[in-house]
Protein backbone atom coordinates (compact mmCIF):
# COMPACT_ATOMS: atom_id res chain seq x y z
CA UNK A 1 0.00 0.00 0.00
CA UNK A 2 1.32 3.43 -0.92
CA UNK A 3 0.44 4.95 2.45
CA UNK A 4 3.19 2.94 4.13
CA UNK A 5 5.78 4.27 1.69
CA UNK A 6 4.48 7.80 2.14
CA UNK A 7 4.67 7.33 5.93
CA UNK A 8 8.27 6.10 5.76
CA UNK A 9 9.19 8.89 3.37
CA UNK A 10 7.55 11.43 5.65
CA UNK A 11 9.46 10.11 8.67
CA UNK A 12 12.76 10.01 6.81
CA UNK A 13 12.36 13.61 5.65
CA UNK A 14 11.35 14.77 9.12
CA UNK A 15 14.34 12.96 10.61
CA UNK A 16 16.57 14.68 8.05
CA UNK A 17 15.30 18.21 8.64
CA UNK A 18 15.25 17.69 12.41
CA UNK A 19 18.79 16.37 12.31
CA UNK A 20 19.96 19.35 10.24
CA UNK A 21 18.35 21.78 12.68
CA UNK A 22 19.87 19.97 15.64
CA UNK A 23 23.30 20.10 14.00
CA UNK A 24 22.77 23.85 13.44
CA UNK A 25 21.86 24.23 17.12
CA UNK A 26 25.04 22.44 18.16
CA UNK A 27 27.10 24.81 15.99
CA UNK A 28 25.23 27.74 17.49
CA UNK A 29 25.88 26.40 20.98
CA UNK A 30 29.59 26.26 20.30
CA UNK A 31 29.53 29.95 19.32
CA UNK A 32 26.96 31.31 21.76
CA UNK A 33 27.48 29.40 25.01
CA UNK A 34 30.49 31.30 26.24
CA UNK A 35 28.86 34.62 25.49
CA UNK A 36 26.18 33.75 28.03
CA UNK A 37 23.26 33.00 25.69
CA UNK A 38 22.08 30.16 27.90
CA UNK A 39 18.40 31.07 27.96
CA UNK A 40 18.36 31.89 24.25
CA UNK A 41 20.00 28.54 23.41
CA UNK A 42 17.35 26.77 25.45
CA UNK A 43 14.56 28.61 23.62
CA UNK A 44 16.20 27.64 20.33
CA UNK A 45 15.52 24.01 21.23
CA UNK A 46 11.81 24.69 20.66
CA UNK A 47 12.06 24.94 16.85
CA UNK A 48 14.50 22.00 16.86
CA UNK A 49 11.87 19.91 18.63
CA UNK A 50 9.14 21.08 16.29
CA UNK A 51 11.23 20.19 13.24
CA UNK A 52 11.43 16.63 14.55
CA UNK A 53 7.66 16.48 14.88
CA UNK A 54 6.15 18.51 12.05
CA UNK A 55 6.76 16.94 8.60
CA UNK A 56 7.48 20.32 7.01
CA UNK A 57 9.66 18.93 4.21
CA UNK A 58 7.13 16.23 3.31
CA UNK A 59 4.28 18.74 3.20
CA UNK A 60 6.47 20.97 1.05
CA UNK A 61 7.01 17.99 -1.31
CA UNK A 62 3.29 17.34 -1.59
CA UNK A 63 2.55 21.01 -2.21
CA UNK A 64 5.20 21.34 -4.90
CA UNK A 65 4.18 18.06 -6.54
CA UNK A 66 0.71 19.47 -7.01
CA UNK A 67 1.39 23.10 -7.78
CA UNK A 68 5.02 23.64 -8.73
CA UNK A 69 7.27 22.50 -11.52
CA UNK A 70 6.61 18.87 -10.69
CA UNK A 71 2.84 19.22 -11.02
CA UNK A 72 1.13 16.96 -13.51
CA UNK A 73 4.14 14.71 -14.07
CA UNK A 74 2.58 11.98 -11.97
CA UNK A 75 5.98 11.47 -10.44
CA UNK A 76 5.00 12.05 -6.80
CA UNK A 77 3.61 10.45 -4.76
CA UNK A 78 3.69 7.98 -7.51
CA UNK A 79 4.39 4.42 -8.29
CA UNK A 80 6.78 2.01 -6.70
CA UNK A 81 7.94 -1.46 -7.51
CA UNK A 82 6.39 -4.35 -5.54
CA UNK A 83 9.65 -4.91 -3.64
CA UNK A 84 9.73 -1.30 -2.43
CA UNK A 85 6.07 -1.54 -1.43
CA UNK A 86 6.83 -4.66 0.58
CA UNK A 87 9.79 -2.98 2.27
CA UNK A 88 7.56 -0.03 3.13
CA UNK A 89 4.96 -2.28 4.71
CA UNK A 90 7.53 -4.11 6.82
CA UNK A 91 9.21 -0.89 7.93
CA UNK A 92 5.81 0.55 8.87
CA UNK A 93 5.12 -2.57 10.94
CA UNK A 94 8.40 -2.25 12.83
CA UNK A 95 7.79 1.45 13.44
CA UNK A 96 4.29 0.76 14.77
CA UNK A 97 5.66 -1.79 17.25
CA UNK A 98 8.27 0.65 18.54
CA UNK A 99 5.79 3.50 18.81
CA UNK A 100 3.26 1.31 20.63
CA UNK A 101 5.90 0.20 23.13
CA UNK A 102 6.91 3.80 23.82
CA UNK A 103 3.29 4.82 24.24
CA UNK A 104 2.91 2.05 26.78
CA UNK A 105 6.01 3.16 28.70
CA UNK A 106 4.81 6.75 28.75
CA UNK A 107 1.43 5.54 29.93
CA UNK A 108 3.05 3.69 32.83
CA UNK A 109 5.11 6.81 33.61
CA UNK A 110 1.91 8.84 33.67
CA UNK A 111 0.23 6.44 36.08
CA UNK A 112 3.27 6.54 38.36
CA UNK A 113 3.25 10.32 38.29
CA UNK A 114 -0.49 10.47 39.09
CA UNK A 115 -0.01 8.06 41.96
CA UNK A 116 2.84 10.15 43.29
CA UNK A 117 0.93 13.41 43.36
CA UNK A 118 -2.37 11.93 44.46
CA UNK A 119 -2.21 13.40 47.98
CA UNK A 120 -1.35 17.06 48.22
CA UNK A 121 -1.99 19.67 50.87
CA UNK A 122 -2.51 23.32 50.08
CA UNK A 123 0.20 25.51 51.57
CA UNK A 124 -0.49 28.52 53.69
CA UNK A 125 1.32 30.79 56.08
CA UNK A 126 4.91 31.81 55.41
CA UNK A 127 5.32 29.44 52.48
CA UNK A 128 2.43 31.01 50.62
CA UNK A 129 3.58 34.54 51.46
CA UNK A 130 7.06 33.91 49.97
CA UNK A 131 5.41 32.22 47.01
CA UNK A 132 3.25 35.27 46.28
CA UNK A 133 6.26 37.58 46.56
CA UNK A 134 8.15 35.43 44.08
CA UNK A 135 5.20 35.41 41.68
CA UNK A 136 5.16 39.18 41.76
CA UNK A 137 8.93 39.36 41.26
CA UNK A 138 8.65 37.23 38.13
CA UNK A 139 5.67 39.16 36.80
CA UNK A 140 3.21 36.29 37.23
CA UNK A 141 -0.27 36.79 38.59
CA UNK A 142 -1.46 35.08 41.74
CA UNK A 143 -3.80 32.22 41.04
CA UNK A 144 -2.09 31.06 37.84
CA UNK A 145 0.06 28.57 39.73
CA UNK A 146 -0.99 26.69 42.87
CA UNK A 147 1.25 25.81 45.80
CA UNK A 148 1.00 22.46 47.58
CA UNK A 149 3.07 20.21 49.74
CA UNK A 150 3.06 16.47 49.85
CA UNK A 151 4.51 13.59 51.84
CA UNK A 152 4.95 11.63 48.62
CA UNK A 153 7.36 13.83 46.67
CA UNK A 154 11.06 13.92 47.45
CA UNK A 155 12.08 17.09 45.64
CA UNK A 156 10.29 20.34 44.78
CA UNK A 157 8.71 20.23 41.38
CA UNK A 158 6.34 22.04 39.08
CA UNK A 159 3.75 19.95 37.32
CA UNK A 160 0.43 20.18 35.49
CA UNK A 161 -0.07 21.47 31.96
CA UNK A 162 -3.56 22.87 32.42
CA UNK A 163 -3.52 23.52 36.16
CA UNK A 164 0.11 24.12 36.99
CA UNK A 165 1.19 23.74 40.57
CA UNK A 166 4.39 23.76 42.56
CA UNK A 167 4.75 20.78 44.86
CA UNK A 168 7.03 20.83 47.88
CA UNK A 169 8.08 17.90 50.02
CA UNK A 170 6.22 18.38 53.31
CA UNK A 171 8.48 19.92 55.94
CA UNK A 172 9.97 23.10 57.34
CA UNK A 173 11.89 25.57 55.21
CA UNK A 174 13.76 28.79 55.76
CA UNK A 175 12.71 31.90 53.84
CA UNK A 176 15.89 31.88 51.74
CA UNK A 177 15.36 28.22 50.84
CA UNK A 178 11.78 28.89 49.80
CA UNK A 179 12.85 31.84 47.67
CA UNK A 180 15.42 29.73 45.80
CA UNK A 181 12.96 26.88 45.32
CA UNK A 182 10.14 29.08 44.07
CA UNK A 183 12.39 31.12 41.77
CA UNK A 184 13.63 27.90 40.21
CA UNK A 185 10.27 26.17 39.85
CA UNK A 186 8.45 29.26 38.61
CA UNK A 187 11.23 29.78 36.06
CA UNK A 188 10.42 26.30 34.76
CA UNK A 189 6.79 27.38 34.51
CA UNK A 190 7.68 30.65 32.75
CA UNK A 191 9.86 28.80 30.24
CA UNK A 192 6.91 26.47 29.55
CA UNK A 193 9.16 23.46 30.10
CA UNK A 194 6.26 21.06 30.60
CA UNK A 195 4.81 22.05 27.23
CA UNK A 196 8.14 21.51 25.53
CA UNK A 197 8.52 18.12 27.22
CA UNK A 198 5.03 17.15 26.01
CA UNK A 199 5.89 18.08 22.43
CA UNK A 200 9.21 16.30 22.78
CA UNK A 201 7.42 13.19 24.01
CA UNK A 202 5.38 13.13 20.79
CA UNK A 203 8.51 13.67 18.71
CA UNK A 204 10.23 10.75 20.48
CA UNK A 205 7.28 8.44 19.78
CA UNK A 206 7.18 9.60 16.15
CA UNK A 207 10.96 9.36 15.60
CA UNK A 208 12.00 6.71 18.11
CA UNK A 209 14.33 5.03 15.59
CA UNK A 210 16.31 8.26 15.15
CA UNK A 211 19.25 8.63 17.59
CA UNK A 212 19.19 12.41 17.05
CA UNK A 213 15.81 12.70 18.79
CA UNK A 214 17.20 10.98 21.89
CA UNK A 215 20.14 13.39 21.83
CA UNK A 216 17.61 16.22 21.61
CA UNK A 217 15.71 14.80 24.59
CA UNK A 218 18.86 14.75 26.69
CA UNK A 219 19.67 18.33 25.60
CA UNK A 220 16.18 19.58 26.48
CA UNK A 221 16.35 18.00 29.95
CA UNK A 222 19.76 19.49 30.67
CA UNK A 223 19.31 22.90 29.11
CA UNK A 224 15.95 23.49 30.80
CA UNK A 225 17.87 23.31 34.10
CA UNK A 226 20.73 25.46 32.83
CA UNK A 227 18.26 28.12 31.65
CA UNK A 228 16.46 28.06 35.01
CA UNK A 229 19.70 28.32 36.91
CA UNK A 230 20.81 31.20 34.70
CA UNK A 231 17.52 33.02 35.21
CA UNK A 232 17.63 32.61 39.00
CA UNK A 233 21.30 33.56 39.27
CA UNK A 234 20.63 36.69 37.25
CA UNK A 235 17.66 37.61 39.48
CA UNK A 236 19.48 37.01 42.75
CA UNK A 237 22.95 37.96 41.51
CA UNK A 238 24.39 35.24 43.73
CA UNK A 239 25.06 32.00 41.91
CA UNK A 240 27.13 30.54 44.75
CA UNK A 241 24.40 31.15 47.28
CA UNK A 242 21.75 29.69 45.00
CA UNK A 243 23.58 26.41 44.44
CA UNK A 244 24.61 26.35 48.09
CA UNK A 245 20.94 26.30 49.06
CA UNK A 246 20.21 23.48 46.59
CA UNK A 247 23.16 21.51 47.96
CA UNK A 248 22.00 21.98 51.54
CA UNK A 249 18.57 20.71 50.58
CA UNK A 250 20.10 17.41 49.52
CA UNK A 251 21.43 16.64 53.00
CA UNK A 252 20.14 13.25 54.22
CA UNK A 253 18.43 14.91 57.17
CA UNK A 254 16.02 16.57 54.75
CA UNK A 255 14.99 13.13 53.51
CA UNK A 256 14.85 14.27 49.93
CA UNK A 257 17.12 11.77 48.25
CA UNK A 258 17.98 8.13 48.70
CA UNK A 259 21.47 8.97 49.95
CA UNK A 260 23.97 7.55 47.49
CA UNK A 261 21.62 5.53 45.36
CA UNK A 262 21.60 6.98 41.89
CA UNK A 263 19.00 5.12 39.89
CA UNK A 264 19.15 7.22 36.77
CA UNK A 265 22.52 7.31 35.03
CA UNK A 266 21.29 10.12 32.80
CA UNK A 267 21.09 12.36 35.88
CA UNK A 268 24.27 11.27 37.57
CA UNK A 269 26.46 14.23 38.55
CA UNK A 270 23.61 16.50 37.50
CA UNK A 271 24.29 19.17 40.12
CA UNK A 272 28.04 19.20 39.43
CA UNK A 273 27.32 19.67 35.75
CA UNK A 274 24.96 22.56 36.42
CA UNK A 275 27.44 24.33 38.68
CA UNK A 276 30.22 23.88 36.14
CA UNK A 277 27.98 25.23 33.38
CA UNK A 278 27.17 28.36 35.38
CA UNK A 279 30.83 28.82 36.22
CA UNK A 280 31.73 28.65 32.54
CA UNK A 281 28.87 30.51 30.93
CA UNK A 282 27.01 32.70 33.39
CA UNK A 283 27.08 36.39 32.62
CA UNK A 284 25.43 38.87 34.91
CA UNK A 285 24.50 41.14 32.03
CA UNK A 286 22.03 40.11 29.33
CA UNK A 287 23.60 39.72 25.88
CA UNK A 288 23.17 42.49 23.30
CA UNK A 289 19.94 42.23 21.33
CA UNK A 290 21.60 42.53 17.91
CA UNK A 291 23.39 39.26 18.60
CA UNK A 292 20.10 37.65 19.54
CA UNK A 293 18.40 38.89 16.35
CA UNK A 294 21.34 37.70 14.29
CA UNK A 295 21.23 34.24 15.85
CA UNK A 296 17.46 34.02 15.40
CA UNK A 297 17.80 34.92 11.74
CA UNK A 298 20.54 32.33 11.27
CA UNK A 299 18.39 29.64 12.84
CA UNK A 300 15.34 30.60 10.80
CA UNK A 301 17.35 30.54 7.58
CA UNK A 302 18.80 27.18 8.47
CA UNK A 303 15.35 25.73 9.07
CA UNK A 304 13.83 27.13 5.91
CA UNK A 305 16.74 26.14 3.71
CA UNK A 306 16.84 22.61 5.09
CA UNK A 307 13.10 22.14 4.48
CA UNK A 308 13.25 23.50 0.95
CA UNK A 309 16.48 21.71 0.06
CA UNK A 310 15.32 18.32 1.28
CA UNK A 311 12.00 18.62 -0.56
CA UNK A 312 13.77 19.77 -3.76
CA UNK A 313 16.31 16.98 -3.44
CA UNK A 314 13.65 14.34 -2.96
CA UNK A 315 11.42 15.51 -5.82
CA UNK A 316 14.29 15.90 -8.28
CA UNK A 317 15.82 12.59 -7.28
CA UNK A 318 12.54 10.73 -7.53
CA UNK A 319 11.76 12.30 -10.89
CA UNK A 320 15.11 11.15 -12.29
CA UNK A 321 14.76 7.66 -10.82
CA UNK A 322 11.25 7.37 -12.23
CA UNK A 323 12.44 8.31 -15.76
CA UNK A 324 15.44 6.02 -15.76
CA UNK A 325 13.94 2.92 -14.22
CA UNK A 326 12.07 0.31 -16.21
CA UNK A 327 9.44 -0.73 -13.74
CA UNK A 328 6.53 -2.94 -14.61
CA UNK A 329 3.61 -0.87 -13.47
CA UNK A 330 0.34 -2.30 -12.43
CA UNK A 331 -2.24 0.20 -11.31
CA UNK A 332 -4.07 -1.45 -8.43
CA UNK A 333 -7.71 -1.80 -9.04
CA UNK A 334 -7.68 0.25 -12.20
CA UNK A 335 -10.00 -1.44 -14.71
CA UNK A 336 -8.68 -2.20 -18.19
CA UNK A 337 -10.42 -0.49 -21.05
CA UNK A 338 -12.80 -2.50 -23.15
CA UNK A 339 -10.89 -3.41 -26.36
CA UNK A 340 -12.03 -3.98 -29.90
CA UNK A 341 -11.41 -7.52 -31.08
CA UNK A 342 -10.12 -8.13 -34.57
CA UNK A 343 -9.94 -11.27 -36.70
CA UNK A 344 -7.38 -12.17 -39.31
CA UNK A 345 -6.56 -15.19 -41.37
CA UNK A 346 -3.68 -16.06 -43.66
CA UNK A 347 -0.16 -14.68 -43.76
CA UNK A 348 0.28 -11.03 -42.78
CA UNK A 349 4.01 -10.90 -43.53
CA UNK A 350 5.27 -11.34 -39.98
CA UNK A 351 7.79 -14.07 -39.23
CA UNK A 352 6.44 -16.47 -36.66
CA UNK A 353 8.57 -17.93 -33.90
CA UNK A 354 7.39 -20.44 -31.41
CA UNK A 355 8.10 -20.27 -27.70
CA UNK A 356 9.34 -23.74 -26.84
CA UNK A 357 10.95 -22.72 -23.56
CA UNK A 358 7.83 -23.33 -21.52
CA UNK A 359 5.94 -26.28 -22.97
CA UNK A 360 2.32 -26.00 -21.99
CA UNK A 361 0.61 -29.13 -20.74
CA UNK A 362 -2.41 -30.14 -22.79
CA UNK A 363 -4.62 -29.89 -19.74
CA UNK A 364 -3.11 -26.65 -18.40
CA UNK A 365 -5.74 -24.18 -17.24
CA UNK A 366 -3.38 -21.24 -16.79
CA UNK A 367 0.18 -20.16 -17.37
CA UNK A 368 2.75 -17.35 -17.30
CA UNK A 369 5.43 -16.49 -19.84
CA UNK A 370 8.17 -13.89 -20.19
CA UNK A 371 8.74 -13.13 -23.85
CA UNK A 372 10.99 -10.92 -25.89
CA UNK A 373 9.38 -10.31 -29.25
CA UNK A 374 11.71 -8.87 -31.89
CA UNK A 375 10.71 -6.28 -34.44
CA UNK A 376 8.33 -7.50 -37.16
CA UNK A 377 7.90 -10.87 -35.52
CA UNK A 378 5.02 -12.87 -34.10
CA UNK A 379 5.73 -15.00 -31.07
CA UNK A 380 3.44 -17.95 -30.47
CA UNK A 381 3.00 -20.23 -27.49
CA UNK A 382 2.76 -23.99 -27.59
CA UNK A 383 -0.77 -25.34 -28.06
CA UNK A 384 -3.20 -26.05 -25.24
CA UNK A 385 -6.71 -27.50 -25.20
CA UNK A 386 -9.88 -25.56 -24.72
CA UNK A 387 -13.55 -26.17 -25.40
CA UNK A 388 -16.30 -24.26 -27.05
CA UNK A 389 -18.14 -22.06 -24.55
CA UNK A 390 -15.02 -21.46 -22.45
CA UNK A 391 -13.11 -18.20 -22.21
CA UNK A 392 -9.39 -17.54 -22.49
CA UNK A 393 -8.43 -14.57 -20.29
CA UNK A 394 -5.14 -12.96 -21.29
CA UNK A 395 -3.25 -10.19 -19.47
CA UNK A 396 -0.03 -8.84 -20.94
CA UNK A 397 2.32 -6.17 -19.54
CA UNK A 398 4.44 -4.58 -22.27
CA UNK A 399 7.70 -2.68 -22.24
CA UNK A 400 8.45 -0.14 -23.57
CA UNK A 401 5.09 1.28 -22.67
CA UNK A 402 4.60 3.40 -25.77
CA UNK A 403 4.70 0.70 -28.47
CA UNK A 404 1.43 -0.61 -29.85
CA UNK A 405 1.25 -4.42 -29.96
CA UNK A 406 -1.27 -7.09 -31.06
CA UNK A 407 -2.16 -9.69 -28.43
CA UNK A 408 -4.46 -12.60 -29.15
CA UNK A 409 -5.19 -16.26 -29.70
CA UNK A 410 -4.89 -18.61 -32.67
CA UNK A 411 -7.99 -20.79 -33.00
CA UNK A 412 -7.93 -24.45 -34.02
CA UNK A 413 -8.76 -23.47 -37.61
CA UNK A 414 -5.85 -21.01 -37.78
CA UNK A 415 -7.88 -17.82 -37.39
CA UNK A 416 -6.07 -15.16 -35.42
CA UNK A 417 -8.22 -13.12 -33.03
CA UNK A 418 -6.48 -10.22 -31.34
CA UNK A 419 -6.73 -6.89 -29.60
CA UNK A 420 -4.31 -3.97 -29.96
CA UNK A 421 -2.92 -2.01 -27.03
CA UNK A 422 0.06 -0.43 -25.26
CA UNK A 423 1.60 -0.84 -21.85
CA UNK A 424 -1.01 -3.20 -20.33
CA UNK A 425 -3.47 -5.29 -22.34
CA UNK A 426 -6.20 -7.50 -20.98
CA UNK A 427 -9.02 -9.25 -22.84
CA UNK A 428 -11.35 -12.23 -22.54
CA UNK A 429 -11.68 -14.26 -25.72
CA UNK A 430 -14.93 -16.22 -25.81
CA UNK A 431 -14.46 -19.55 -27.59
CA UNK A 432 -16.83 -21.12 -30.09
CA UNK A 433 -14.63 -24.06 -31.09
CA UNK A 434 -13.18 -27.04 -29.28
CA UNK A 435 -9.57 -27.86 -30.04
CA UNK A 436 -5.99 -26.68 -29.62
CA UNK A 437 -5.41 -22.97 -29.11
CA UNK A 438 -2.28 -20.87 -28.99
CA UNK A 439 -1.48 -17.44 -27.63
CA UNK A 440 0.44 -14.98 -29.77
CA UNK A 441 1.95 -11.50 -29.68
CA UNK A 442 2.70 -9.54 -32.86
CA UNK A 443 5.31 -6.78 -32.81
CA UNK A 444 4.97 -4.56 -35.87
CA UNK A 445 7.33 -1.95 -34.44
CA UNK A 446 10.95 -1.31 -35.25
CA UNK A 447 12.12 -2.17 -31.71
CA UNK A 448 11.93 -5.33 -29.61
CA UNK A 449 9.38 -5.51 -26.89
CA UNK A 450 9.31 -7.41 -23.60
CA UNK A 451 6.04 -9.00 -22.59
CA UNK A 452 4.90 -10.59 -19.35
CA UNK A 453 2.03 -12.83 -20.36
CA UNK A 454 -0.46 -14.56 -18.13
CA UNK A 455 -3.46 -16.50 -19.32
CA UNK A 456 -6.23 -18.63 -17.88
CA UNK A 457 -8.88 -20.86 -19.42
CA UNK A 458 -12.25 -20.60 -17.74
CA UNK B 1 4.42 0.09 63.57
CA UNK B 2 2.46 1.47 60.68
CA UNK B 3 1.37 -1.75 59.06
CA UNK B 4 -0.78 -1.09 56.07
CA UNK B 5 -1.92 2.29 57.36
CA UNK B 6 -1.23 4.71 54.60
CA UNK B 7 -3.29 7.85 54.96
CA UNK B 8 -5.76 9.14 52.42
CA UNK B 9 -5.53 12.73 51.17
CA UNK B 10 -8.03 14.09 53.70
CA UNK B 11 -6.43 12.19 56.56
CA UNK B 12 -3.02 13.57 55.62
CA UNK B 13 -4.36 17.15 55.68
CA UNK B 14 -5.80 16.65 59.13
CA UNK B 15 -2.65 15.01 60.44
CA UNK B 16 -0.58 17.83 58.98
CA UNK B 17 -2.69 20.35 60.85
CA UNK B 18 -2.33 18.32 64.05
CA UNK B 19 1.43 18.02 63.62
CA UNK B 20 1.85 21.72 62.75
CA UNK B 21 -0.02 22.68 65.91
CA UNK B 22 2.91 21.26 67.88
CA UNK B 23 0.71 20.47 70.86
CA UNK B 24 -2.75 19.15 71.65
CA UNK B 25 -5.28 20.92 69.47
CA UNK B 26 -8.97 21.33 70.11
CA UNK B 27 -11.53 20.37 67.51
CA UNK B 28 -12.81 23.94 66.94
CA UNK B 29 -9.23 25.18 66.50
CA UNK B 30 -8.52 22.31 64.15
CA UNK B 31 -11.56 23.20 62.04
CA UNK B 32 -10.43 26.83 61.88
CA UNK B 33 -6.89 25.92 60.88
CA UNK B 34 -8.14 23.52 58.21
CA UNK B 35 -10.34 26.22 56.73
CA UNK B 36 -7.95 29.14 56.92
CA UNK B 37 -4.64 27.49 56.18
CA UNK B 38 -5.49 24.48 54.07
CA UNK B 39 -8.66 25.62 52.34
CA UNK B 40 -10.68 22.68 53.67
CA UNK B 41 -14.06 23.80 54.94
CA UNK B 42 -15.05 20.67 56.86
CA UNK B 43 -18.04 20.36 59.14
CA UNK B 44 -17.41 19.31 62.72
CA UNK B 45 -18.90 15.87 62.10
CA UNK B 46 -16.53 15.34 59.17
CA UNK B 47 -13.49 16.24 61.24
CA UNK B 48 -14.64 14.03 64.10
CA UNK B 49 -15.16 11.13 61.69
CA UNK B 50 -11.70 11.52 60.24
CA UNK B 51 -10.18 11.77 63.70
CA UNK B 52 -11.85 8.57 64.77
CA UNK B 53 -10.46 6.85 61.66
CA UNK B 54 -7.03 8.21 62.45
CA UNK B 55 -7.40 6.99 66.02
CA UNK B 56 -8.27 3.56 64.66
CA UNK B 57 -5.01 3.66 62.69
CA UNK B 58 -3.13 4.74 65.87
CA UNK B 59 -2.09 8.12 64.50
CA UNK B 60 -3.92 10.24 67.06
CA UNK B 61 -5.75 9.90 70.31
CA UNK B 62 -8.70 12.08 71.19
CA UNK B 63 -9.74 13.11 74.70
CA UNK B 64 -11.92 15.61 76.46
CA UNK B 65 -10.57 18.46 78.54
CA UNK B 66 -13.27 20.60 80.06
CA UNK B 67 -15.95 21.32 77.48
CA UNK B 68 -13.75 20.68 74.43
CA UNK B 69 -12.41 17.61 72.69
CA UNK B 70 -8.73 17.53 71.77
CA UNK B 71 -6.49 15.58 69.41
CA UNK B 72 -2.93 14.53 70.22
CA UNK B 73 -0.60 12.88 67.70
CA UNK B 74 0.69 9.43 68.62
CA UNK B 75 3.21 9.30 65.80
CA UNK B 76 5.47 12.11 64.66
CA UNK B 77 5.62 13.61 61.21
CA UNK B 78 9.21 12.41 60.80
CA UNK B 79 8.20 8.85 61.60
CA UNK B 80 5.50 9.02 58.95
CA UNK B 81 7.90 10.45 56.36
CA UNK B 82 10.48 7.76 57.12
CA UNK B 83 7.81 5.11 56.80
CA UNK B 84 6.77 6.44 53.39
CA UNK B 85 10.38 6.65 52.24
CA UNK B 86 10.93 3.02 53.17
CA UNK B 87 7.88 1.58 51.47
CA UNK B 88 8.93 -0.35 48.38
CA UNK B 89 5.64 0.32 46.65
CA UNK B 90 6.06 4.02 47.15
CA UNK B 91 9.58 3.88 45.75
CA UNK B 92 8.37 2.08 42.65
CA UNK B 93 5.68 4.62 42.01
CA UNK B 94 7.81 7.61 42.82
CA UNK B 95 9.74 9.08 39.97
CA UNK B 96 10.82 12.66 40.35
CA UNK B 97 12.57 12.42 36.98
CA UNK B 98 9.30 11.75 35.21
CA UNK B 99 8.57 13.51 31.92
CA UNK B 100 5.48 15.01 33.49
CA UNK B 101 7.29 17.14 36.05
CA UNK B 102 10.15 19.63 36.15
CA UNK B 103 11.90 19.11 39.47
CA UNK B 104 14.57 21.04 41.28
CA UNK B 105 16.96 18.11 41.26
CA UNK B 106 16.67 14.76 39.53
CA UNK B 107 19.81 13.20 40.91
CA UNK B 108 18.91 10.71 43.61
CA UNK B 109 22.12 10.47 45.55
CA UNK B 110 25.10 12.81 45.84
CA UNK B 111 28.20 11.29 47.33
CA UNK B 112 30.40 13.07 49.90
CA UNK B 113 33.20 13.45 47.38
CA UNK B 114 30.88 15.06 44.89
CA UNK B 115 29.51 17.41 47.52
CA UNK B 116 33.06 18.49 48.33
CA UNK B 117 33.73 19.06 44.65
CA UNK B 118 30.59 21.16 44.33
CA UNK B 119 31.51 23.21 47.41
CA UNK B 120 34.93 23.95 45.88
CA UNK B 121 33.25 25.04 42.63
CA UNK B 122 30.86 27.26 44.57
CA UNK B 123 33.76 28.96 46.31
CA UNK B 124 35.20 29.80 42.88
CA UNK B 125 31.92 31.17 41.55
CA UNK B 126 32.11 34.92 41.25
CA UNK B 127 29.42 36.26 43.51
Amino acid sequence: MNWTINLMGCMALTALTGGIFLAAWLCLKWAAEKRGYIEFLYRALWPATLFFLVPAAFLCCLFRARTGEYAGTGAWPGCFSPSIKMMGERAAGVWLCGAALLLLLYGVDFLRYRYQIRNKIRCGGMKYAVFCRTLEELGLSEGKVGLYESYHVRTPMVTGLWRPKVLLPAGEYGEKELQVIFLHELSHYRQKDLWLKSILRMAVIWQWFNPAVWVLRMLVWRWSEYACDSCVCRKTGKAGEYFGVILSLTEPARGWTDGGRSLLLAHKHELTRRVEKMKKCFKKELPKMRWVYGLCTALLLCGTVSVYASSEGLLAGYDRWYEETDVALEEEGQPFEEMTEYEETGDNGLVEEMDESAALQPGARSGNMEWTVKADKRKTSAGFSAKSGQTIEITVILLPTDLSTNVGIIEPDGTRRYVTGKRAVSHDFKLDQTGTYKIFIENKNSKSIKATVSYAVK
Amino acid sequence: MFGKRILSECEEVIMKAVWDAGEDISIPDLITVLREQYGKDYQRTTVVTFLSRLAGKDYVETFRRGRLSYARPLKSEEEYKSYLAGRELNRWFRDDASDYVSSLLKERGISKEEKEKIRRLLDELDD
